[in-house]
């Protein structure tokens, strides 16, 4: 008899505090984060893919299609091609990264001779389909100018409108 | 001839109608209060604030379903079963008083009225459970009648006090007779009460019939559109009425001070629907041999011993 009611009072008690448990919960704010509209802020060491800077006095890009990124990149994920502007200067004139291979090593990064690259903090890289993740010239173009702080293009300088035309 | 009580009585059961339907409300509601017992946010995107119609979003993907039917079902069986787990639920409206004299119709045995409608339930859910031709449905519906015949029974014991208190079987009799709540008189009844009646609305901890660990979604596991809607229109309907007949039987019903009656009663309804909830999203289901030791060995002497309780209560006080 004794432990029937010990065994009533113990259960009838767990069972109020598993309520006490739910109902504190009920009053602390919700932790969900309702993503399109609001986003953790990245870690300041977040590595997205790479990006081509730009040169902000003239709006083009750092890049002179050397090459060394493609060279150095362990999946050839980098495939691009030169160019002479007016003004003498190599650019870049077909800049492909295809994500489909890229392993965000920052391998380019640390080979590019100009510091013409950098890893961005883009995240949000889903596509329809595969082509939609190769990213081109002005594409990498615009990450770059955003992790610089700039929008792409920029005041339109002859050698940025030919990196863009190509 | 005098057309007045039929236009009268007509107007009346549109406004029930009304009331229950509005309850279609509590799925929203419920979800939200799920969504904060987990620190969630519920649903929020189909309306604002708070996406409040997500109700009529649900509503509109229903109608829009296909009506199946299962091969090999008995076919009236299982369409007519819906109606007759929804139309039992509506009419327990018809004797509850939402105040002194709103009340569609206020039956002298009203407490009988109210046991002998909501034992239909059961049916309702052997109905749906045998017809739909599916394993998972009648095992749903075999555990549903063996879980709502032996919780009838406690739940009508825990009743019968209440009538013997009041001396009446009519729920405006029993709230005019409560000058003190009678809670305060039948703690023991009322949690018997309060127990078997989350166990007849097939609420967790006691939704073995639904169970959808183990039996998909138990006796309806073949219904989709509209007819599931009806179901689920039905279990929010009886979680309303089983709050209102609580708040009617053991705490006053829509007496209370300052505020009019009906707010009260309201109030006193939906602090019920809110701690059904709050029961929900806490305890785990139990088995389902807890679940008939419970009712049989623990309820059921409970509630004899709550009926003895009570006759000293009227031999020794004069209540």
């Amino acid at each position: 008899m004794r432990s029937i009611l010990a065994d009533i009072v113990r259960s009838a008690n767990s069972i109020v505090q598993g309520h006490l448990v739910t109902i504190r919960e009920f009053f602390k704010k919700p932790v969900t984060l309702q993503y399109p509209e609001e986003r953790w802020p990245l870690p300041e060491g977040y590595r997205g893919h790479p990006a081509l800077l730009v040169e902000p006095e003239t709006g083009r890009p750092k890049c002179t299609a050397c090459g060394a990124c493609a060279r150095a990149c362990p999946n050839n994920a980098i495939e691009l091609e030169g160019m002479k502007a007016e003004d003498g200067r190599r650019l870049p004139s077909k800049y492909r990264l295809d994500l489909t291979r890229c392993l965000v090593c920052n391998l380019c990064v640390e080979a590019c001779p100009f510091d013409a690259l950098t890893m961005s903090r883009e995240y949000e890289l889903v596509s329809y389909d595969r082509e939609g993740l190769i990213l081109d010239l002005p594409q990498l173009l615009r990450a770059g100018a955003k992790e610089q702080g700039l929008t792409y293009p920029l005041e339109v300088k002859a050698g940025a409108k030919e990196a863009d035309q190509a | 001839m005098d057309w007045w009580p039929l236009v009268w009585s007509v107007i009346k059961a549109l406004l029930i109608v009304t009331f229950v339907l509005a309850n279609a409300f509590l799925i929203w509601v419920e979800r939200k209060i799920a969504g904060r017992f987990q620190r969630r946010l519920g649903p929020m995107r189909v309306g604002r604030p708070h996406g409040w119609a997500q109700t009529f979003a649900d509503l509109i993907k229903l109608l829009s379903k296909e009506d199946v039917v299962p091969g090999g079902a008995e076919k009236w069986l299982f369409l007519i079963a819906p109606l007759v787990a929804f139309i039992p639920a509506l009419l327990v409206y018809m004797v509850i008083p939402f105040g002194p004299t709103w009340v569609v119709n206020d039956l002298n045995i009203g407490v009988l009225f109210i046991s002998a409608v909501t034992s239909f339930s059961v049916l309702a859910f052997f109905m749906s459970g045998w017809g739909s031709n599916n394993k998972y449905s009648v095992l749903g519906a075999f555990r549903a009648a063996a879980q709502l015949i032996s919780y009838e029974v406690p739940l009508v014991l825990s009743m019968i006090a209440v009538v013997m208190l009041a001396g009446s079987m009519s729920l405006n009799d029993i709230v005019k007779a409560q000058t003190v709540p009678y809670v305060l008189l039948q703690p023991l009844g009322f949690l018997i009460f309060f127990i078997a009646a989350i166990a007849e609305l097939n609420r967790t901890p006691f939704d073995l019939a639904e169970a959808e660990s183990e039996l998909v979604a138990g006796y309806n596991t073949e219904y989709s559109g509209m007819r599931w809607a009806f179901f689920f229109l039905a279990e929010y309907a009886n979680t309303v009425s089983a709050s209102a007949i609580m708040a009617t039987l053991f705490f006053g019903g829509w007496k209370g001070p300052l505020l009019p009656p009906v707010v009260w009663f309201l109030l006193k309804t939906y602090i019920f629907v809110f701690i059904i909830m709050w029961i929900r999203w806490t305890l785990p289901r139990v088995r389902i041999d807890q679940l008939l030791n419970l009712g049989w060995k623990v309820l059921l002497p409970a509630a004899l011993l709550n009926i003895a309780w009570t006759g000293l209560l009227g031999l020794v006080f004069k209540i």
